[in-house]
């Protein structure tokens, strides 16, 4: 119900700006009309008992009914107002089932129980509640009872919803156990009323008017309540929700001063035009909360369509980018298919042609030109290599991803065993290893590649040394893998684990540099990180996280 | 040792360079049987069907073939040949530059004796053709 941002409330602004204007038009034609002469008030009819011996049956009814006029009136108008009232709480409970703010419901349920009262100040009117006091004094008394009742719970209402701040309460049940409690109370009251034998005066007329003016001192009381609701309740409350509803709250005290004005000023008597036009303005005053909730719903129905036309343009591209990123992994997919077999083919027959050429011609070459043959050789054969790492890189992850138990001292003896591992060079597993189930190809590579970049790039080899350790961390296991190599300097290192890139020229180690993006590509896939901590003549520590358990779902790569 | 029958070898591959490798090996290894050279399958059927029986009789055919090919590929020819009754027992080796295992898969599923990856460059073929050169000479050719 909230709409703190400007642009909400300018959208709100054109349907609140109608229900404005229409309530200070309805409220002010009524006495402009009267200005031009209309009357409202109910035929005063009286019974003719003296010819009422002679008259038939249904012309005595039509007597009785003439006699009711005023009655039927009244409680048509009470009737109505009832009704807005219901039709404006079951609006509310719908509004409260959509937005889960229970603000705009006990405001509601508060306008419910005044219309409640009503019900059943026009049942005490038409003398369906038992009652002993005098209509003339009952219906005015409890009206004026009524209209207090009805700005006091108002202002209960609002000040509910401000002090305790229950907007957002799951359970509604303290809401309905109150609604209950004054149910019971509003019809104590009028009951009260009813069965009281003498209540105070409160119509007075002619020289007895009070300052000459007031006609109903008892909703001077009720006026003054609705005076301060419109002055300090109504835009509190807005100010604080700034909502449609709170808006036309504030709104339909218009027309509900508008009926006060009436009563206290105007109204002599039962069922004349004051009366009557008081109580056809008090519908309108229940009826503006209730268009306002209408406004409210419809807005927010529509912002919700809204919402689900932006998701669903969202999904729409979201799936556009999904297809269009598997086309372009396809493509890639393509590419290293071509790469490897029909890249690979001329560049052998190259190679074949070149060896040729020496075996033939060896004799009539020049050392320089057997010098190029050779050179040529050998960045065909460099060539090969970029192409199967290629593939090899672009394999990562689709291999069958089987889970098994594995021994990391194991693991990196087998690796040994595999690896040409120069004389005296020494690979071992320092302190304490795990064993876990787990992808043990994947990991196998890993330290198989670390390991063989550890020897590649140690120019010491006889006194080389790799040393491989592991921490046990929540998730993770985070693996040591350290040489004491000539280190890099660590500036280099987010060049280290990119694809193709060597930190030493070509003709001093062999390979394309792709091990350690195969690596980072392995690990990353399973939801680790790798790092490397080095100086330059220091030696270089690769530090990777393993999880523990691997995720079989989904696959990152 | 009964007399052996002339063994020729039918090279389909549609790179000549990669043809003629094999012919340089044989020749460096000092292998004289008769090469027959095909392009594709198309090119090798035409001339295994240009031979009557009293041919095969005479000289059984060894079939180095590879896979990737224009017109009718490696796979295509081995279950062509397969199909046909009189052919259907010639001996092929398949020498490809395919590591793929579907590839492997589907050319061994078609009988073949051998499948050899056409190594990494600056690896010559002769290994290979020594291999098959001891093959046929201590294995007993089907009877034609």
């Amino acid at each position: 119900m909230k709409n703190n941002s400007q642009e909400s409330l300018a959208e709100i602004y054109p349907g609140i700006k109608k229900i404005l204007w229409f309530s200070i038009i309805i409220s002010v034609l009524p006495i402009i009309l009267v200005m031009l002469g209309a009357d409202f008030s109910s035929a005063q009819h009286t019974f003719d008992y003296e010819n009422a011996a002679n008259m038939d049956k249904v012309q005595r009814i039509d007597q009785h009914f003439h006699l009711l006029n005023g009655a039927f009136t009244h409680t048509l108008l009470e009737w109505s107002a009832f009704s807005v009232a219901i039709f404006t709480v079951l609006l509310a409970l719908a509004n409260n089932k959509m937005t889960r703010s229970n603000t705009t419901l006990i405001i509601a349920f508060a306008l419910f129980m005044s219309g409640f009262m009503d019900a059943f100040h026009t049942l005490a009117a038409d003398r369906l509640i038992p009652s002993t006091a005098d209509t003339s004094d009952l219906v005015p008394f409890t009206w004026a009872i009524c209209r207090i009742f009805n700005a006091l719970i108002m202002k209960f209402g609002v000040l509910l919803v401000i002090i305790t701040g229950i907007q957002n309460t799951k359970n509604s049940k303290h809401v309905i156990f109150t609604c209950i409690a004054f149910v019971i109370i509003s019809y104590l009251i009028v009951h009260y009323c009813a069965a009281s034998e003498n209540l105070p005066q409160t119509m007075y007329t002619g020289d007895d008017k009070i300052f000459g003016v007031i006609t109903r001192p008892w909703d001077m009381i009720s006026l003054i309540f609705f005076l301060i609701n419109v002055i300090f309740v109504y835009p509190y409350f807005y100010k604080k929700f700034r909502s449609i509803f709170a808006a036309s709250l504030w709104i339909s005290a218009i027309p509900d001063i508008a009926t006060q004005l009436h009563m206290t000023f105007g109204s002599t008597a039962l069922f004349d035009n004051n009366f009557n036009i008081a109580h056809f303005l008090k519908i309108i005053s229940y009826l503006v909360p209730c268009l306002g909730l209408l406004l409210d719903y419809i807005r927010t129905y529509e912002a919700e369509q809204k919402a689900n036309k932006v998701v669903l343009m969202a999904q729409l591209k979201l799936k556009m980018r999904a297809t269009e990123l598997s086309n372009a992994n396809s493509e890639l997919e393509r590419f290293v298919y071509i790469s490897s077999h029909d890249l690979k083919s001329p560049l052998r027959a190259i190679d074949h042609l070149a060896s040729w050429i020496e075996e033939d011609k060896s004799m009539e070459l020049s050392t320089e030109s057997k010098d190029n043959l050779s050179k040529l050789r050998s960045r065909i054969n460099r060539m090969e290599t970029l192409i199967n790492d290629l593939l090899r890189f672009s394999k990562v992850g689709k291999d069958k991803r089987e889970i098994v138990e594995v021994n990391i001292a194991n693991l990196i003896n087998e690796i040994k065993e595999t690896q040409m591992i120069p004389e005296g060079f020494q690979v071992k597993v320092v302190d304490w290893s795990p064993t876990f189930t787990t992808l043990r190809t994947s990991l196998y590579h890993v330290f198989d590649n670390l390991i063989s970049n550890a020897i590649k790039h140690h120019h010491d080899q006889p006194n080389g040394s790799v040393e491989i350790s592991c921490n046990e961390e929540d998730n993770f296991y985070k693996f040591f893998v350290k040489d004491n190599g000539p280190g890099f300097d660590v500036e280099y290192k987010d060049k280290a684990f990119t694809i193709f890139q060597t930190l030493q020229s070509r003709d001093k180690t062999e390979g394309s540099g792709i091990g350690l993006a195969i690596v980072k590509k392995m690990v990353e896939a399973e939801g680790g990180t790798i790092d490397v901590e080095s100086k330059e003549h220091e030696g270089a520590n690769f530090i990777f996280t393993w999880p523990k358990i691997i995720n079989t779902g989904g696959r990152n790569a | 040792m009964p007399n052996k029958r002339s063994i020729h070898f039918l090279v389909i591959d549609d790179d000549d360079i990669d043809r003629e490798a094999v012919k340089r090996a044989f020749k460096k290894e000092k292998i004289s049987n008769p090469i027959i050279e095909a392009e594709n399958g198309v090119e090798a059927f035409n001339f295994l069907n240009s031979k009557d029986k009293d041919y095969f009789e005479h000289n059984p055919v060894i079939i180095l073939l590879d896979l990737n090919m224009p017109k009718m590929n490696g796979i295509e020819f081995l279950t062509k040949l397969r199909e046909d009754p009189n052919l259907k027992r010639i001996i092929v080796f398949v020498m490809s530059t395919s590591d793929d295992d579907e590839d492997k898969l589907k050319a061994y599923n078609l009988n073949i004796a051998g499948y050899i990856l056409k190594g990494r460059v600056n690896e010559g073929i002769s290994k290979s053709i020594l291999m098959i050169d001891a093959f046929w000479k201590i294995i007993e050719m089907p009877p034609y």
